[in-house]
């Protein structure tokens, strides 16, 4: 199971921000004081990125796809375009390059991870699989959910499951299908594959006997459960990701977020049909 | 002129000696070491043929067999033949081209006329099957059974059976084509999870075994009267009945419990309800000229094409010419014997041209970052490389002419040596100033042997797809057409539009492969005659 968490610098920063302006502010305080040269390494990339945006998406008000009563996302109810997201943007546009410099087109999923562990800054916004890097430094670091606006919504990070799936004409269908169904879903095999890959678990048998010695894998799974969203995976959302990203990469650095994002919301509409 | 020592074969046989015969040595080759070479090569080339005969045999493919083998014939015939002397410079060349450019010209062709895709990668058959084995849900009710998969008789090629056992109740089942019986508790020895593992009459397979028969396992079903009895792995089975199913009658797909029906659309690939909705699983189907007229009459497209085609032939152009003016003038000064520490500057010029492009283009691309980035540290400045276009543009050919002048360099440190010194000296003589020597003598001679090399690297810049996209991704994108960069050229717009929104769409990229393969065709077609027309200088 992977999402997005807020990892922290406990030398630099001892106590967990409980919201974003809490974090932003502890960023420019340890800025002022010459301690680190980036208030949070909050990866935007040249083209932006509508997965590691989301939680101050959703935290600002804004959906990307509305659900039906029985759980499903809607293809028909697009959130991009309609007021509530177009105020999220706003909110972003303001710690973006024109406003607090706090996001950042040049921060990308590149350098985030040597930002953060060469102490250039003490905040890091990313996933569970950062942990195989973080082993091998030496850094203190605790892990906590991405903090919501003051005021504002629960930041929801979207929440992915790793799956298998059998090949309709595979050659050997049939063990196939006996190793999911009947050896994949034991908790000895998530362990396993655990050692191999530390990742968080979607077995929670698994994730309370990793919990024991890996506290902060508990973390993690705990602030998914808590406020994620799952990532919606219809066949509406491919049409989402390149023109929500290229938006948010322009109101980041300064475009109008209002004429930016309805403009998105017409391109992913024209898409989707 | 003695016509008798004149011989109607090619061969340059001296009068006197042997008439040549079919065989190794036949077209004149006596030196040990080109007889093994020989040999070795003929020897690969029918190792390869047999090791490609058995998967066709196997496969049943007749006409793929018969090309196999007069493939191979006719390499021996050449190869051993006395004559046919231009055949043999001629037939690895060729047999190279046909398999690595006509053919997949010809398959990308065929490809451009369908909608081949996502969602459209099968048959029809393969889509009915689909959507009838999505739906099939378990009968409300019914128990999940534990499976035991055995045979009745031989375990390779006897009728499939399943030996069940009811969990809660621990009784035995037995499955055929013919239905659901119970099984009496004689005739069973049961393990402690109440799995069967031995019954008289059948032969319970092993794990090697089910998997050889998985084909038939995955196919094989138990009538009940409310759906079948599938299995789900090797010790499963639940009794589940599809929600839809395919009516050959009206060509469409029913849906038990709502009535809905979907029809089969032929021209699209899909099946369609009423409404205008499809269904997820469609098929390939052959779609005529739709995929180039979707090129030439969408509005989003055409919008940004001219622009991205202009400067797609800037860029070519500007790439050509800049890594040539570069390498033409770094050769010219390297060019002096007297000049020490030559082969030094030479190795350092290359070394470049030895490093992966790719992996120097990424890291090209960091150094741009605005605000980590080695460029704008050394210079002081705060540019945003890759937020505007121009910018971007600069990005862009920079790199390209790091990696390329070296090429270039070599290739005119090679033509400039091959012009015999002579002609400049008599020019030098003559009175010409250095400047107009050069323009007149050594660059149009220069020209000729660089000239093909000058359109191929036109031809290979025109669809330099690493180069744009790992740089700059496309280029600074306006906000409200997200699809076409700054500084796309075709073949990433191509790109983006064919794998980026919905999915895989191969028979649209097939086709507007098919208009760029054909802008540079007719390019390169211009620029080769006139390297002709160069020739007559000399």
């Amino acid at each position: 199971m992977n999402n997005i968490v807020l990892f922290r610098n406990t030398d630099l920063a001892p106590e967990a921000p409980k919201t974003f302006e809490d974090m932003v502010a502890k960023g420019k305080e340890l800025k002022a004081a010459g301690k680190v040269s980036e208030i949070v390494a909050y990866p935007v990339g040249p083209v932006g990125d509508p997965y590691y945006i989301n939680p101050l998406y959703t935290s600002g008000g804004g959906y990307v796809f509305g659900t039906l009563p029985n759980g499903d996302y809607n293809p028909k109810d697009l959130g991009v375009g309609k007021p509530e997201s177009v105020q999220a943007y706003q909110k972003i546009s303001a710690l973006g390059e024109k406003g607090q410099g706090v996001l950042k087109r040049s921060i990308t999923t590149d350098n985030m991870f040597s930002l953060f562990s060469g102490k250039k800054t003490a905040f890091l916004i990313s996933g569970p699989w950062q942990f195989a890097d973080l082993k091998k430094t030496s850094l203190k670091y605790d892990v906590s959910p991405v903090p919501q606006f003051a005021g504002g919504k629960p930041a929801q990070p979207f929440i992915t499951v790793d799956a298998a799936y059998v090949a309709s004409k595979g050659k050997n269908k049939a063990l196939a299908q006996e190793f999911v169904t009947n050896y994949w879903s034991r908790p000895e095999v998530a362990l396993a594959m655990f050692k191999v890959n530390p990742n968080v678990p979607a077995l929670k048998a698994a994730v309370a006997q990793i919990k024991q010695t890996d506290p902060l894998v508990g973390k993690v799974a705990e602030a998914g459960t808590a406020n994620g969203q799952i990532m919606p995976s219809i066949p509406a959302m491919a049409a989402v990701w390149s023109p929500l990203g290229k938006a948010e990469a322009a109101v980041v650095g300064g475009a109008d977020p209002s004429s930016t994002i309805t403009a998105a919301g017409k391109a992913i509409a024209a898409q989707i049909k | 002129m003695a016509h008798s020592e004149v011989l109607d074969d090619r061969t340059s046989v001296q009068p006197g000696r042997k008439p040549p015969r079919f065989g190794l040595g036949a077209d004149g080759t006596s030196s040990p070491a080109g007889l093994i070479g020989k040999i070795v090569a003929l020897g690969i080339v029918a190792a390869i043929a047999v090791w490609a005969a058995f998967p066709l045999i196997d496969k049943k493919n007749w006409i793929g067999l018969a090309i196999l083998v007069l493939v191979t014939a006719l390499v021996f015939y050449v190869y051993l033949s006395p004559r046919l002397i231009p055949a043999k410079y001629l037939i690895p060349g060729t047999l190279f081209l046909i398999v690595f450019q006509i053919i997949p010209v010809l398959y990308t062709i065929s490809t451009a006329f369908t909608n081949f895709g996502d969602a459209h990668r099968g048959s029809k058959q393969d889509a009915v099957q689909a959507v009838e084995g999505a739906s099939v849900k378990q009968v409300p009710g019914s128990t999940v059974y534990t499976l035991s998969l055995a045979t009745e008789g031989d375990p390779a090629s006897g009728d499939i059976a399943f030996l069940l056992t009811d969990p809660a109740t621990k009784k035995a089942f037995v499955g055929t084509a013919d239905g659901l019986a119970e099984l009496p508790a004689g005739d069973v020895q049961q393990g402690p999870t109440g799995k069967i593992t031995q019954a008289s009459g059948y032969t319970i397979l092993t794990v090697g075994q089910a998997n050889a028969r998985t084909q038939d396992i995955s196919a094989f079903s138990v009538p009940t009267d409310k759906g079948a009895i599938k299995s789900q792995g090797l010790s499963r089975a639940f009794e589940g009945s599809p929600q839809q199913s395919y009516d050959e009658g009206c060509d469409c797909i029913k849906d038990v419990a709502t009535g809905k029906t979907w029809t089969a659309d032929n021209s699209n690939g899909f099946f369609v309800n009423s409404a205008g909705e499809n269904l997820a699983q469609g098929w390939q189907v052959n779609v005529g000229l739709r995929n180039f007229a979707d090129v030439l009459t969408n509005d989003t497209i055409r919008s940004s094409f001219l622009r991205i085609l202009v400067w797609n032939f800037a860029f070519a152009i500007g790439v050509v010419g800049l890594t040539f003016a570069l390498g033409l003038l770094v050769a010219m000064v390297l060019n002096k014997e007297e000049l020490r520490g030559q082969r030094l500057y030479r190795s350092l010029i290359i070394l470049p041209y030895a490093m992966p492009a790719v992996a120097m283009m990424l890291v090209w691309r960091d150094m741009f970052n605005t605000d980590f980035g080695l460029i704008n540290r050394l210079l002081g400045a705060n540019i945003n490389w890759f937020g505007t276009t121009a910018s971007s543009m600069f990005a862009v050919l920079l790199v390209q002419l790091w990696l390329g002048y070296n090429y270039m360099f070599l290739v005119c440190t090679g033509a400039l040596q091959s012009i015999p010194a002579d002609l400049s000296e008599a020019a030098q003589v003559d009175g010409a100033k250095p400047f107009h020597a050069f323009r007149t003598i050594t660059f149009p001679l220069l020209l000729i042997a660089v000239g093909p090399l000058l359109i191929a690297s036109f031809a290979y810049n025109f669809n330099n797809f690493t180069g744009i996209f790992l740089v700059s991704e496309g280029g600074p994108f306006p906000p409200d057409n997200p699809q076409a960069g700054g500084t796309d050229i075709l073949i990433t717009y191509t790109y983006r539009l064919a794998f980026g929104g919905a999915g895989a769409q191969y028979g649209f990229a097939a086709a507007i492969s098919i208009f760029i393969f054909l802008i540079v065709a007719i390019v390169s077609i211009i620029g080769f005659r006139r390297t002709h027309a160069l020739e007559e200088i000399n």
